[in-house]
C-alpha cells in the first residue's frame, strides 16, 4: 500500500479499500510518472460513455466534454482527497462539463440513439438479440425526453452503477432526492416500454 | 401485479447491460487524452501556447506589412522578414520566426470521412490541422513548420490513429506517443 493512503489501525475493518483507481489516483498526485495515463485508461471507456449518453452529442463533442473534464481532474489533483472515492470525484467533474457545456452550446439536441455510430461496437450489437436492440433504443427514446437532472441519475445509477450515496455525492443533492428523480426516471422508462409494446 | 411485469424487468436489464457496453480506446488515444490534460496544465506549456500565437500574430503583421510596400514574398512571408521589421511589441522566439518552410501532408484514404494532423508541433491537439479532400481520394494539409524534427501521425473520423505509412516509426517521448518522423531542414 502507498505510504500516502491514509492508515486508521483501529477502524481498519470500517474503510473500504481503496480501488485501483483511488490507488492511480494518489500516485499521480504525488508525482509517479505515467499514473495518471493508467487512470485515464481505466475510466476513459466510461467516462466516454457516460458522457456521450448524457449530452448525445456527436463523437467530436463528447471527445471535448471528457478531454475538459480530464483538464480540470489534473488541475485539481494536487487538491485530491484520499478519503474520497476518485470515481466519484471525476465523475462530479464530468457531470459538470456535461451540464455547463449543454447549456452553453445549445446545439447539442438529445436524439433518440445518443451513442455516436463511432462510439458503438457493431460487432457487439451484432451479438445482441434484435428485441434488445429495440429496447435500448426505446430507453434511450425514454431517456431524451427526460429532465436532465433524472437522465443524469438514472445514469449514473443504472448503468455506471453507482451508489445512491455516490450519486448525492457527485449531483449535489441529497440520497433521497437521488433515489426520487432515478424512480421517476424509471417508471418513464418503463412506460414508455409498455406504450409502445401495446402500439406495436 | 400486472403480467408482463417479469418480462419487461428481464428486457429492460438486457438494455441496461447492452448500454454498458463500450469499445475501450486504444493505447494511443489515452495517451493523448492524458498528454494533453498535462500540458493544458502546464505553466511552461501555456508560455509555448503563448509563443505560438505571438508567432501567428507576427505572421499575420510582416506579411500585412510586406503587403502595403508590395514585397510580399509569395509562399512563405515569415522566412523573408528580416527580424529588424518586426513589431516591436512583440517577442518571438528567432527559430519560430525565421527559416519556417512550407510542408505538405499527404494521405490517400478515400473512405476517410476527416483527416487531421496530429502531432508535436501543435501539442497533437485535435481539430487543431485538418486536412482537404483532393478529387481523386487525397487529403492534403499544407503549414509552415521552422526547421526542426517532429512526431506526427494522422487521425482518420476522429478516432482511428495511423502513423504516415512512408516514414519511419518514432516515440515522442514528451507525449509517449508513436508517430512517423518528420525532419524539416533549414531552408536552401
Amino acid at each position: 500500500m502507498p505510504a500516502s493512503l491514509p492508515l486508521h489501525p483501529d477502524r481498519t475493518a470500517a474503510i473500504p479499500a481503496p480501488s485501483p483507481a483511488d490507488v492511480l489516483a494518489l500516485r499521480a498526485r504525488d508525482g509517479e510518472s505515467g499514473a495518471f495515463a493508467s487512470l485515464v485508461e481505466i475510466i476513459q471507456p466510461r467516462a466516454l460513455r457516460f458522457a456521450a449518453q448524457m449530452t448525445g452529442g456527436s463523437r467530436d463533442d463528447v471527445d471535448d466534454i471528457v478531454q475538459e473534464a480530464w483538464i480540470r481532474t489534473y488541475r485539481a489533483l494536487p487538491r485530491y482527497d484520499a478519503a474520497r472515492s476518485f470515481e466519484s470525484w471525476y465523475f462530479t467533474i464530468l457531470a459538470n462539463c456535461c451540464r455547463s457545456l449543454r447549456v452553453h452550446l445549445r446545439r447539442w439536441q438529445l436524439r433518440a440513439q445518443p451513442l455516436d455510430d463511432q462510439l458503438r461496437d457493431h460487432s457487439i450489437d451484432a451479438l445482441l438479440a434484435t428485441s434488445t436492440r429495440d429496447d435500448v433504443a426505446r430507453v434511450y427514446r425514454a431517456l431524451a425526453t427526460l429532465p436532465t437532472a433524472q437522465r443524469e441519475t438514472f445514469l449514473l445509477h443504472h448503468v455506471e452503477g453507482f451508489s445512491y450515496d455516490a450519486i448525492a455525492e457527485i449531483t449535489g443533492v441529497g440520497v433521497s432526492a437521488s433515489k426520487m428523480r432515478a424512480k421517476r426516471a424509471m417508471d418513464a422508462v418503463r412506460r414508455l416500454l409498455v406504450r409502445e409494446d401495446h402500439d406495436a | 401485479m400486472p403480467e408482463h411485469l417479469p418480462s419487461e424487468h428481464a428486457r429492460l436489464q438486457a438494455a441496461l447491460d447492452a448500454m454498458r457496453i463500450t469499445p475501450d480506446p486504444s493505447r494511443d488515444q489515452v495517451a493523448l487524452v492524458a498528454a494533453r490534460a498535462v500540458l493544458a496544465s502546464a505553466p511552461a506549456a501555456r508560455a509555448t501556447t503563448w509563443v505560438k500565437r505571438a508567432a501567428a500574430v507576427l505572421t499575420i503583421a510582416t506579411l500585412g506589412a510586406l503587403l502595403q510596400r508590395g514585397a510580399a514574398t509569395p509562399t512563405n512571408g515569415v522566412a523573408g522578414a528580416p527580424l529588424d521589421e518586426l513589431p516591436p511589441t512583440v517577442t518571438v522566439s528567432p527559430v519560430l520566426a525565421t527559416r519556417a518552410r512550407p510542408i505538405i501532408f499527404e494521405l490517400h484514404a478515400p473512405t476517410a470521412r476527416s483527416v487531421q494532423v496530429l502531432g508535436d508541433f501543435n501539442g497533437w491537439a485535435r481539430n487543431a490541422s485538418r486536412m482537404q479532400r483532393g478529387t481523386d481520394g487525397e487529403w492534403r494539409l499544407t503549414t509552415m513548420l521552422p526547421p526542426g524534427r517532429y512526431v506526427y501521425a494522422f487521425l482518420l473520423d476522429g478516432r482511428r490513429f495511423v502513423p504516415d505509412p512512408t516514414r519511419d516509426r518514432i516515440e515522442d517521448r514528451d507525449f509517449g506517443v508513436t508517430g512517423s518522423e518528420l525532419v524539416v531542414g533549414e531552408a536552401p
